[in-house]
C-alpha cells in the first residue's frame, strides 16, 4: 500500500537578485514526497541544494511556484501561521551540530519540548531518553557538548530535530565533518529513528556512500531537479559507485556498502 | 529558568565583569547616597539627639538651622490637656574667635540643663551639665576641636564677643555647616543677644498615650508651625539635600553609576547572545517562538543583577567599615539598600532589553550553506 503525498512542490524556481546582476539557481523544481521517505539531495557545491531545503522548509520564500506540506500551501501562510507550522511539523539538522555548550544531551532535546511543545519536565526527560537510546547515546546523556565526539555531538543534534516526533525533518549535510565510519552510523542511526517515528527526512549529502541507505536520491544538476531511480542509470553528477547498484530500498540497508576508495 | 542559570554557570568567566559592573553600581549608588544620608544627618542632630516631642516655629522655617524667633508667650497656645511641658530652647549662628584670631561659625545651642530637659542633646551627661549652669562655659565635639582652633577643656575663646570657656566634650555630634557648642539658657541669651521675650523654639513634650502626628493639625495658627520630631528632622535634611546641591551631586552620580553598570552589562549579554545566536537559529527554525529565547535574555539580564547584588551585599560591611574608620558619616537605611537594590535590578533587566537586539542575528536561514 503507497503512503500518502505528504509533500509535493510544484515549478519552484530562485532567483537572487544582487543590484542589475541576478542569479539563477535553479527553476521549475517539482518534487512529491511520501509519508516516511527518507530521501538524500545531491548536487554539486552551488548547485542549490541548501537554497531548496530552505524552500521547503518554509525558511526562505521562493521567486516562483509552491510547496504544498500536508496539504498546506507553505508559502501562502503569514509568516506566524509559518512558524507554527514548522514548530508542529518540522525538525532541523544543521552542518555544525549547534548544540548549548552549557547544556547536557539530555537538555539539549528537552529544551524543544519544554518550550516548543510546553511538554512538562517528566515527559519531557523520558522522551528526550527514548530518543537518545534510540540513537545509541542512553550512556551519553548526562554529558556535555564538549564531552562528547563529533559524531555523537551530530547525533545528538539529530535527536534535537526527532525529539518531537516531527512530520518532517530536514538535514543540511549532517555528515560533513565526520570520518567515514561514523557518517555510516550516524545515518543508519538517523534513519533507524526517524523510521521508527514516522518523519519524513530529506537529507542533503555530497556523500554517496549514503545512497544505499536510502529511500530516494534526487540530484540537482544545471538547475534541474533529477531523481535518479535504480532502474535508470546514475546522473553523471551523482558519479554513483558500483557498490550502490544494489536497491536502495530496504531490506538491505544495514548491509555495509563495499569500502570506497 | 534552570537552563539559564546552567548557562550563566558554565560560561561564569563570561559574566563574571558584568556581574562586577553590576555590583559595582549598586555599591556606588548605596555608598553615596549612604554617605549623603550620613552628611545631612548632621543637621539634624539638635532635634535627632533631644527629647522633644513637638518643635513649635514660625510655618517659613526650612530647617533647624536657619530658624528665626518666635514670642515666649506662644507657649500659651499649646498649653492644651494632651502637652505635658513645654520649654524654650535658642539655636542660631554665632562668630567664634578662635585665641588666634580668626573667626569660625558656630551654631550655638542653649537649652534647660535638668535632668528632665527636653532641648538638651542626650550626650551631655548630667556631669557636663552641671558645669554647663555655671555662665558663660560650654560643651563642643571633640571632633570640631581643630575647627574652633583650641586644644580641649579649659580653652577660652570668643563668640560674638562674649567670652566663652570650655567646660567640657561629647563626641559624635560634630556640625555640618559649624561646630556645634552647646550651653544653658542663659549663656546662650548672652551670646545670641536674644531678646528675653523670644526664643527660636518653643519645645513640647506630649502625654505618653497621644500620637504627636494626631494633634498636629490642632494646631491652627497662621504664624506657628508644630512638628513632630521626625517631621522636622527629615524637613531639615531635605532641605540640605535639595537645597544646596547635595541632591543633584547624588543624582549625578547614582545615574554615572548605574549607566556605567548598565553599559557593560548590555554589552556583556549582548556578546553572549550573539555567541549563542547558532544554536538559537535552530529553535527558531524549528517554530520556537522568538519570545521564549527573549524571555532567555531577560532571565539572563535578571540572575546576572542577582549575582552583583550578592557580590555587593558580601563587599558592602567591609567598605562601610573602610569609610567609617576614615570619619565619614555612612548611614545605609533599609530603603536605601532595598532601593538601591531595585534600581540595580531594574538597571540590569534593562540592559537585556537592549541586549535583545542580538536576537536578530538569529537566523535560521543563515545555517543553510
Ligand atoms: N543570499 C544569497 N544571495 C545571492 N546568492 C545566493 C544566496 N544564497 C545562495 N546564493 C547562491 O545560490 C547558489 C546556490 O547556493 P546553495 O547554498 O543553495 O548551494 P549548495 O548546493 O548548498 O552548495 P554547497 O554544496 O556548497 O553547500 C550559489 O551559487 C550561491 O552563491
Ligand atoms: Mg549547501
Amino acid at each position: 500500500m503507497l503512503e500518502p503525498v505528504v509533500l509535493n512542490s510544484e515549478g519552484i524556481g530562485q532567483v537572487f537578485a544582487e543590484g542589475v546582476q541576478s542569479t539563477t539557481v535553479f527553476s521549475d523544481v517539482s518534487l512529491r514526497v511520501r509519508r516516511g521517505e527518507f530521501c538524500l539531495l545531491m548536487g554539486v557545491s552551488g548547485s542549490g541544494k541548501s537554497t531548496l531545503l530552505a524552500i521547503l522548509s518554509g525558511l526562505l520564500r521562493p521567486t516562483s511556484g509552491q510547496v504544498s506540506v500536508l496539504g498546506s500551501d507553505l508559502w501562502r501562510l503569514t509568516e506566524p501561521e509559518r512558524e507554527e507550522f514548522r514548530r508542529k511539523h518540522f525538525g532541523f539538522v544543521f552542518q555544525g551540530h549547534n548544540l548549548f555548550p552549557a547544556l547536557t544531551a539530555r537538555e539539549q532535546l528537552e529544551i524543544v519540548l519544554r518550550w516548543g511543545e510546553g511538554m512538562p519536565a517528566a515527559v519531557a526527560r523520558t522522551r528526550s531518553d527514548q530518543v537518545l537510546a534510540a540513537l545509541g547515546l542512553a550512556h551519553r546523556a548526562d554529558r556535555r557538548p564538549t564531552e562528547l565526539s563529533g559524531g555523537e555531538k551530530q547525533r545528538v543534534a539529530i535527536g534535537r530535530a526527532l525529539v518531537k516526533r516531527p512530520a518532517f525533518c530536514f538535514a543540511d549535510e549532517p555528515t560533513r565533518a565526520l570520518d567515514s565510519k561514523n557518517a555510516d552510523l550516524v545515518v543508519r542511526l538517523f534513519r533507524e529513528t526517524a523510521r521508527r517515528l514516522r518523519s519524513t527526512v530529506l537529507v542533503i549529502t555530497h556523500d554517496e556512500r549514503m545512497i544505499p541507505h536510502v529511500d530516494r536520491v534526487f540530484a540537482i544538476r544545471d538547475g534541474r531537479l533529477h531523481e535518479w531511480s535504480r532502474t535508470a542509470p546514475a546522473p553523471a553528477a551523482l558519479r554513483v559507485r558500483s557498490c550502490v547498484d544494489r536497491s536502495p530500498l530496504a531490506p538491505q540497508v544495514d548491509q555495509p556498502c563495499s569500502e570506497s576508495t | 529558568m534552570s537552563y539559564v542559570l546552567q548557562g550563566l554557570w558554565h560560561e561564569r568567566r563570561r559574566y563574571l565583569p558584568a556581574t562586577c559592573a553590576v555590583a559595582f553600581s549598586a555599591l556606588l549608588v548605596a555608598l553615596q547616597c549612604g554617605m549623603l544620608l550620613g552628611t545631612f544627618s548632621m543637621v539634624s542632630i539638635p532635634v535627632d539627639h533631644s527629647t522633644a516631642d513637638l518643635w513649635v516655629t514660625c510655618p517659613d522655617v526650612v530647617s533647624v538651622d536657619v530658624s528665626r524667633p518666635i514670642p515666649l508667650r506662644w507657649r500659651a497656645r499649646l498649653s492644651l490637656p494632651e502637652i505635658d511641658r513645654i520649654e524654650p530652647y535658642l539655636q542660631a549662628f554665632g562668630i567664634w574667635h578662635k585665641p588666634d584670631g580668626a573667626a569660625e561659625l558656630a551654631i550655638v545651642i542653649g537649652s534647660r540643663l535638668g535632668e528632665d530637659s527636653l532641648g538638651a542633646v542626650s550626650q551631655l551627661t548630667p556631669e557636663l551639665r552641671t558645669r554647663l549652669a555655671e555662665p558663660g562655659t560650654v560643651v563642643v565635639d571633640a571632633a570640631d576641636l581643630k575647627r574652633l582652633g583650641i586644644k580641649g577643656v579649659g580653652a577660652t575663646a570668643e563668640i560674638n564677643g562674649r567670652k566663652v570657656r570650655v567646660a567640657g566634650l561629647v563626641a559624635g555630634l560634630k556640625g555640618l555647616a559649624g561646630p556645634y557648642v552647646f550651653c544653658s539658657l542663659e549663656t546662650a541669651r548672652g551670646i545670641l543677644a536674644m531678646n528675653p521675650a523670644q526664643t527660636t523654639f518653643l519645645l513640647a513634650r506630649h502625654r505618653r498615650e497621644i500620637s504627636p502626628e494626631e494633634n498636629v493639625p490642632r494646631w491652627a495658627f497662621e504664624d506657628m508651625s508644630v512638628f513632630t520630631r521626625e517631621g522636622f528632622s527629615t524637613r531639615s535634611r531635605m532641605h540640605w539635600l535639595l537645597e544646596t546641591g547635595g541632591g543633584l551631586s547624588l543624582l549625578a552620580a547614582a545615574v554615572l553609576g548605574l549607566l556605567v553598570g548598565a553599559l557593560i552589562t548590555s554589552q556583556t549579554l549582548y556578546a553572549a547572545a550573539a555567541a549563542s545566536m547558532k544554536e538559537f537559529a535552530v529553535l527558531r527554525a524549528m517554530g520556537i517562538p522568538r519570545w521564549r529565547l527573549a524571555t532567555t535574555v531577560l532571565a539572563q539580564s535578571f540572575w546576572v543583577g542577582m549575582a552583583g547584588l550578592c557580590l555587593a551585599a558580601a563587599c558592602l560591611p567591609f567598605l562601610a567599615r573602610v569609610i567609617a574608620d576614615r570619619g565619614a558619616n555612612l548611614m545605609l537605611p533599609a530603603w536605601l539598600l532595598g532601593g538601591t537594590a531595585c534600581l540595580t535590578l531594574l538597571m540590569t533587566v534593562a540592559s537585556g532589553l537592549f541586549a535583545l537586539r542580538s536576537l536578530r542575528l538569529a537566523n535560521p536561514v543563515g545555517l543553510l550553506k
